[in-house]
């Protein structure tokens, strides 16, 4: 092959591979039909809504129309009703049990110039840094002595964070251990990458592959993504279809909210979800997050813009999502501090961070204070994991920190089918169960540990399956004995 | 030697033929089917990727009282999980899993 064919040969198949999912050369994005559904979905009358809020309780995933029509619900008396349909199908499907993770950032370093965020490539005073492989191995340190056991990485767009370094740091994490501690579950955050790079990734092990596409609305998209790699919608908006055909079963979608209208932005990641299922064989996205605008320093873009979500708007979007996609994870994440994580926890979401530090090398250096020249943007909530933990068991929710079905195949098209024949319950609270007293013992403050194991036993009596009541108390005995990483 | 197990010495006899020419989920598929009609187990495989077990094929919805999984590697990059394993007990345990083994082998070997 000549040079010239050579270098030509990546964007002939990048072109290909963002194509080939296409259904007569479009994406599945139609911003005028959104546009329209949503005109049209205007002033919805109640027993419409009450219809699609029964069949929503019916555990079957919403059709664009019904969704739209959930979003402009202008009745306040309405809302409520909202919010105890999504609590419910949370109940129903989840149970009370919230999986938790912390964020691990490896690099910085970053070739595109995303107007909201700090680490863009103008940003000439933030402080840039790709971490070495030690450095990583020292920040699995610090967070599994913290008590974590999932963690998501993070990669900025540059040939520095190439597949072979991602690959590596992979590696290192999960070789790392601290007594009894070790990381489980490694979820990448990533910008979307090759068919042939997926592969490489899915070798090492890695649990969920998220990208999100910030905005689905194209000219807002075009605008808030001038330059670079990123500036390519639909290289973006097939990543995930790309990481699905090489075998990557768990991906994850999101959205930035406030960069354009929320409304439009739910309906976009339903028809993501819907493009997924239709070409996967009805496996959709594992997660969604819809992260808000948060401050960043050097970028042009800041929140209170003209599509900022307000704190109402935000708990309306979380609900109408429960609501239209029951089997899928949500995420709420530390950007938003501690009042709202607690309220959309109770309206749908299913996963959290927490103790979470986003600057790079923040665990191990451990600065305290936030530092917005290392950060991408700003966090709204601190705690540490023990606070968060503390707080959702005296909400009433066991954290997760289990990791048992991807590592016995309950993945893909399995644990769809699992969860639809509504079979979660049966092993994830059981698990919930094992994976909170495993870091109650090993890691929990004494106050910690007193609320934990009162919410431990509440649950065995009224949430675990009678006949399974005895196996859950013979493996906690087994944990207080010393025995680890047990699970049903 | 016959287990005196209706139905598992057809599907040991079966898998002994190596998936007779199918690939490797469409034997591994039926695998699990047949040992689901034929003997009452329950069992799914998956490819194992460093920690990570991605489900390929078999029983997808889980017995109601299933209490302990286990798992096994029947090759580098295949694994089963057994939820149950019916009316198999030890030595035949053993030998299924064997078989399994051979299975992977002989589909790995036809590429
Ligand atoms: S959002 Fe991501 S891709 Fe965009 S500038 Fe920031 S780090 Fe780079």
């Amino acid at each position: 092959m000549n040079a010239l064919s050579q270098a030509l040969m990546p964007s002939f198949f990048k072109e290909q591979e963002a194509r080939r999912y296409m259904d007569s050369d479009r994406d599945f994005i139609d911003d005028g039909w959104i546009e329209h559904l949503l005109e049209q979905s205007r002033h919805p009358d109640r027993s419409r809504i009450r219809e699609i809020l029964a069949r929503a309780l019916s555990l079957v995933r919403l059709e664009p129309a019904e969704t739209a029509a959930l979003l402009q619900i202008d009745d306040a008396d309405l809302w409520p009703e909202v919010f105890e349909t999504a609590r419910e199908i949370k109940n129903k499907v989840y149970g009370p049990r919230i999986v938790t993770f912390a964020p691990l950032y490896c690099s910085n370093l970053c070739t595109n110039s995303c107007l909201y965020c700090g680490f863009r490539r103008e940003n000439g005073s933030a402080s840039r840094r790709r971490l070495s492989i030690d450095e990583v191995r020292r920040e699995t340190e610090a967070l599994v002595q913290q008590g974590h056991k999932r963690l998501v990485v993070v990669y900025g767009e540059h040939p520095t964070s190439s597949i072979d370094y991602q690959c590596e740091t992979i590696e290192a994490i999960y070789k790392t251990r601290v007594g009894h501690g070790e990381i489980r579950r490694v979820n990448v955050n990533a910008a979307p990458l090759s068919i042939s790079d997926y592969r490489r990734l899915k070798e090492v092990g890695i649990g969920t592959f998220q990208v999100f596409q910030e905005t689905y609305h194209h000219e807002t998209y075009r605008k808030v993504h001038p330059r670079g790699k990123k500036a390519d919608y639909d290289w973006r908006l097939y990543a995930l279809h790309r990481a699905q055909e090489a075998g990557i079963d768990d991906v994850a979608i999101g959205a930035l909210f406030g960069l354009y209208d929320w409304r439009f932005e739910v309906i976009g990641l339903l028809l993501h979800a819907i493009d997924l299922e239709r070409k996967f064989g009805g496996v959709g996205p594992h997660t969604i997050s819809f992260p808000r605008l948060e401050p960043a320093a050097g970028a042009p873009i800041q929140p209170g813009a003209a599509h900022a979500v307000s704190d109402e708007d935000f708990k309306r979007l979380v609900a109408v999502l429960r609501c239209s996609v029951p089997y899928t994870g949500l995420i709420i994440t530390a950007r938003e501090p501690a009042e709202i994580r607690r309220d959309v926890i109770n309206v749908g979401c299913t996963q959290t961070d927490a103790s979470s530090r986003i600057g790079i090398g923040a665990y191990a250096e451990d600065y305290g204070e936030q530092q917005s020249r290392r950060q991408q943007f700003m966090l709204g909530d601190t705690r540490d994991l023990d606070e968060v933990v503390r707080d959702l068991a005296e909400m009433g929710y066991l954290t997760s920190f289990c990791t048992a079905g991807y590592r016995c195949g309950r993945t893909g098209v399995h644990f769809m089918s699992l969860a639809r024949s509504g079979n979660v319950h049966r092993f994830c609270i059981p698990n919930a169960i094992l994976t909170f007293k495993e870091y109650l013992v090993d890691f929990a403050s004494d106050e910690t540990r007193a609320v934990g194991e009162k919410l431990i036993e509440k649950h065995i009596r009224e949430t675990v399956l009678q006949p399974l009541r005895p196996h859950v108390r013979k493996r906690l005995a087994e944990i207080e004995n010393g025995k680890r990483d047990i699970w049903f | 030697m016959e287990s005196g197990i209706s139905g598992f010495d057809a599907w040991s006899r079966e898998l002994g033929r190596g998936g007779a020419g199918r690939d490797l989920r469409a034997a591994l598929e039926r695998a699990a089917a047949r040992a689901a009609r034929d003997f009452g187990a329950r069992m799914w495989f998956a490819e194992i990727l460093g920690r990570r077990w991605s489900y390929i094929a078999g029983s997808m919805e889980r017995a109601p009282a299933a209490v302990a999984l286990e798992r096994r590697a029947l090759s580098e990059r295949i694994g089963v999980v057994v939820e149950d394993w019916g009316r198999l007990a030890g030595e035949q345990r053993a030998r299924a899993l064997e078989r399994l083994a051979g299975l992977c082998a002989a589909c790995a070997e036809r590429g």
